[in-house]
């Protein structure tokens, strides 16, 4: 089974064969953490949570648009 | 991770909290900015600028709890952006009894933002914008903005990065009134922007993700941007920049003072007409 991360901004659907931290997935899609928040099954979650194949990860942008 | 302060899973890093501690924080730390820099005073009435984002209606949920506050939007007419924030700013304020105002660029006199189609779209709205927030907040003491960390932050450095060091004097926390005009205030002044977002969040307050087509194309943006990558390196980047303004700049006696005023509105302007009426007027 593979991973199935969303990205807000870019409303973007991928799926990966990751396992590793938020932080790991995030140098991986090369997004700055400062910019968004991460959600695991639908929780917030801190950039040391460790990420499997079998979770559903939403990544949502902070910064406002205007 | 844990919780620094009660064991729990934390949520969120610098400092590392729980949801219930994150919450508990978050509002304690705007209850301080208002004591802080005496954001507001005992009576004084006061007008909530909300676009329905995140920030203003992170503000108004806060506020409410402890004052009675009265919601402003202005709707600058920006097609597929500002119709959706609107929508949630309603929602909103009817859930809550919040009473809301709208007024759009078209009650200035001017056109809508898309159909004026600047070459600036940033500087033209953000004209317009304080010009409708001065019309429609007569009545009220102090206009309360979502303005948070990361915006002031952005402020300042675009203004030393312009050699505006002369603008930087219309920053701060809580900007004077004057003559007909409401003082504004900034309770998310130390507030940093990732954590608006995560108290929406944590609060289940609605906000669904939508972005003003304009945005990248601003100055404030590229400043953004950087800084954000300048706070990954330097924890607390931001926050030292907003402090040391704060002791080198901030003066909040200090009204600002305007040698004119505009002969078609009689706001401040230092020219004949101020720059929301040389819009207005070349747009007609
Ligand atoms: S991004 Fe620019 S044009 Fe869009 S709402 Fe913000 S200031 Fe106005
Ligand atoms: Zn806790
Ligand atoms: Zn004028």
């Amino acid at each position: 089974m593979d991973m199935q991360v969303y990205i807000e901004r870019s409303d973007e659907h991928k799926t990966l064969t990751f396992t590793g931290s938020v932080q790991e997935l995030l140098d991986l899609l090369e997004i700055n953490v400062q910019t968004v928040l991460v959600l695991k099954n639908d929780a917030l979650v801190t950039e040391d949570e460790a990420l499997t194949d079998t979770d559903n990860v939403n990544i949502i942008t902070v910064v406002s648009g205007g | 991770m844990q919780c620094s302060t009660c064991n729990e899973k934390a949520v969120i890093t610098h400092p590392a909290r729980c949801k219930t501690c994150f919450i508990h924080g978050f509002e304690e730390r705007v209850w301080n900015t208002i004591e802080r820099f005496s954001l507001i005073r005992p009576e004084e009435r006061i007008c909530v600028a909300a676009s329905g984002g995140k920030d203003s209606l992170a503000l108004l949920e806060i506020l409410h709890t402890r004052y009675d506050v009265h919601a402003l939007c202005v709707d600058e007419g920006i097609a597929g952006y500002r119709d959706q924030t609107i929508d949630d700013l309603k929602t909103f304020c009817e859930q809550r009894s919040i009473p809301l105002k709208l007024v759009s660029f078209a009650d200035l006199g001017a056109q809508r933002l898309d159909a004026q189609n600047p070459d600036h779209p940033c500087s033209v709205c953000g004209v317009l914008r304080r010009k409708a927030l001065m019309d429609y907040s007569q009545g009220y003491d102090v206009i309360a903005t979502g303005h948070n960390l990361d915006d002031e932050a952005q402020s300042i450095l675009m203004n030393l990065l312009r050699n505006q060091t002369h603008l930087l004097e219309r920053l701060g926390p809580r900007t004077p009134a004057q003559e007909g005009i409401a003082a504004r205030i900034k309770p998310f002044y130390t507030t940093p922007e990732r954590e608006v977002r995560a108290y929406c969040l944590l609060k289940g307050i609605t906000t669904n993700f939508s972005e003003c087509p304009n945005v990248v194309k601003s100055f404030r943006w590229k400043v953004g941007e950087a800084l954000n990558d300048m706070e990954v390196g330097r924890p607390g980047a931001k926050l030292a920049i907003v402090e040391n303004f704060l002791k080198k700049y901030y003066r909040p006696q200090q009204a600002i003072a305007s040698s004119q005023t505009c002969t078609r509105c009689a706001g401040p302007s230092s020219h004949e007409l101020c720059r929301a009426c040389r819009l207005i007027v070349v747009n007609n």
